[in-house]
């Protein structure tokens, strides 16, 4: 195996596989941040009438975890003994009534507004409240970061992708010669590249291992390149790399290295 | 083994090299193909693997009609003939052994058994020491004989030689004649080879096919 021609298909791979990683573990950061706000925070309504949560079902993107029913008790209490016992009847059947409601999921910022208007809309409802000013910068720039990624992720596949179709263009010029001879003894495209297919396969193979390990020892060494406050977060995630993901990491550099050498043998093989 | 039928040769469609040529070659024949240089001869002889395909008429090698030849058949074919070139077409980054091996590795069968069989050819060609010898180590008449050992490796039934002792030495063209006369003699393969000039004292019956102005006739 020629390591120059080795090499030229392994380093566009490691690159591309180790963005896909830094990928992984963005969305996994933005799915955490996503379900902490969902914990911490939960929508306020404000209405003049009882409400159950089959009253918002109608509503579109509101998948309702648990709706709860804010006790009017303590206000009352503690202004009993501030208020004349009229005062207090009337304040009684005037005062609303008050829900949180926990979200399935986390919204975003525009489903986020056309919930809050389209609960305003059920009778009753005076007032609504979301969290949308506390989280919008800290989500926004995290979601940021995520499409920065993936496009940095689908320009470097397109990048590998090009400069592994010319890797194996070279491959195939460099070795026209030997593949006429073997097509003159009767052996198929497949037989005369298979150097190139091994060095795919190999390549693939290698570089999903080099991915891994950094990974691995990016987890065990994560100390000493972040900040502790960020550790707490990169770390949870980083340990919860799944199998399937890195299984992900190995189909996607085998995936894109044989659409390459097989995508250029048809091309040979229609000459 | 072969049998053509008013078959046209040409590059160009309006140009035929070979014009209706009809003739039949027998299994265990010896044929020679001679004329003048640019005659057809090579011509002729690349269209028998279907490196050049007919303009019109029909040609049938091992009863595939390279007419209608499809890609698989087409190797099936090829796996089938033995074939020789003037300019040796040895594989630069294989060794002699390599060379010799790959129309065995092309028919699948084991790495030990096309070693072996290499090794033996090695030694019809005079050439037993040269195994790990890269073709760029050998002179032009070793490395004709080595691209005739490779012919020979995967026992075909049919071997097309074209100018196989063209400008080789005295010594290198011996053994080359003489392993085609082998070929034929004891394991009945039949031998086309195009050439200037036949050999004097060929010592074995042959039949001669000559081109002249695009006709092929038996002499």
């Amino acid at each position: 195996m020629n390591l120059k021609r080795f090499i030229s298909f392994t380093i566009p791979l490691i690159v591309m596989l180790f963005t896909f990683a830094i990928y992984l573990s963005i969305s996994k950061i933005v799915t955490s941040y996503e379900n902490s706000i969902n914990d911490d925070y939960s929508i306020v309504i404000v209405s003049t009438s009882p409400i159950i949560k089959s009253n918002l079902t109608s509503i579109n993107g509101l998948d309702i975890r648990d709706i709860t029913h804010l006790k009017r008790d303590n206000i009352l209490t503690s202004l009993s003994d501030e208020v004349s016992s009229g005062t207090f009847d009337l304040l009684k059947k005037k005062l609303p009534y008050f829900y949180t409601i926990s979200l399935e999921a986390f919204p975003t910022s525009s489903k986020l507004d056309q919930i809050k208007k389209d609960l305003e809309k059920v009778k009753g409802i005076k007032r609504v409240e979301t969290f949308s000013k506390n989280h919008d910068h800290v989500y926004s720039l995290l979601l940021l970061i995520k499409t920065i990624v993936a496009s940095l992720f689908f320009s470097i596949i397109i990048f590998t992708f090009l400069l592994m179709i010319n890797n194996v263009k070279i491959w195939f010029f460099e070795h026209q010669n030997r593949l006429s001879i073997i097509k003159l003894h009767g052996g198929s495209i497949y037989y005369g590249a298979k150097p190139i297919i091994n060095t795919a396969i190999l390549s693939s193979v290698v570089s999903s291992i080099f991915i891994i390990l950094i990974i691995y020892g990016l987890k065990e060494n994560l100390d000493k390149f972040l900040q502790p406050e960020l550790l707490t977060i990169i770390s949870k995630n980083l340990s919860t790399f799944t199998n399937l993901e890195i299984a992900s990491v190995f189909i996607i550099s085998l995936f894109l290295s044989f659409i390459t050498v097989f995508g250029i043998l048809l091309k040979h093989r229609l000459k | 083994m072969i049998l053509a039928d008013n078959i046209c040769l040409g590059y160009d469609r309006n140009k035929n090299i070979i014009q209706n040529a009809r003739f039949k070659i027998n299994n265990k024949d010896f044929v020679f193909i001679t004329g003048s240089s640019g005659s057809g001869k090579s011509t002729l002889l690349k269209s028998f693997y279907s490196e050049i395909k007919l303009q019109s008429g029909k040609l049938l090698v091992n009863q595939c009609d390279l007419n209608n030849i499809q890609n698989k058949q087409l190797r099936e074919l090829r796996k089938s003939i033995g074939i020789v070139y003037q300019d040796y077409k040895l594989i630069k980054e294989y060794t002699v052994e390599e060379n010799i091996m790959l129309p065995l590795k092309i028919n699948g069968y084991s790495d030990k058994l096309s070693r072996d069989q290499a090794h033996k050819l090695l030694k019809h060609v005079k050439l037993p020491t040269k195994a790990k010898c890269y073709p760029d180590e050998l002179s032009g008449g070793e490395q004709q004989r080595v691209a005739v050992a490779r012919a020979l490796s995967h026992n075909p039934k049919l071997i097309l030689a074209d100018e196989p002792t063209g400008n080789l030495d005295d010594y290198s063209a011996d053994v080359i004649w003489n392993l085609l006369k082998k070929a034929n003699e004891q394991l009945g393969i039949a031998v086309v080879v195009v050439t200037h000039r036949i050999p004097d004292n060929f010592g074995l019956s042959f039949r001669k096919f000559s081109i002249s102005a695009g006709e092929v006739y038996e002499s």
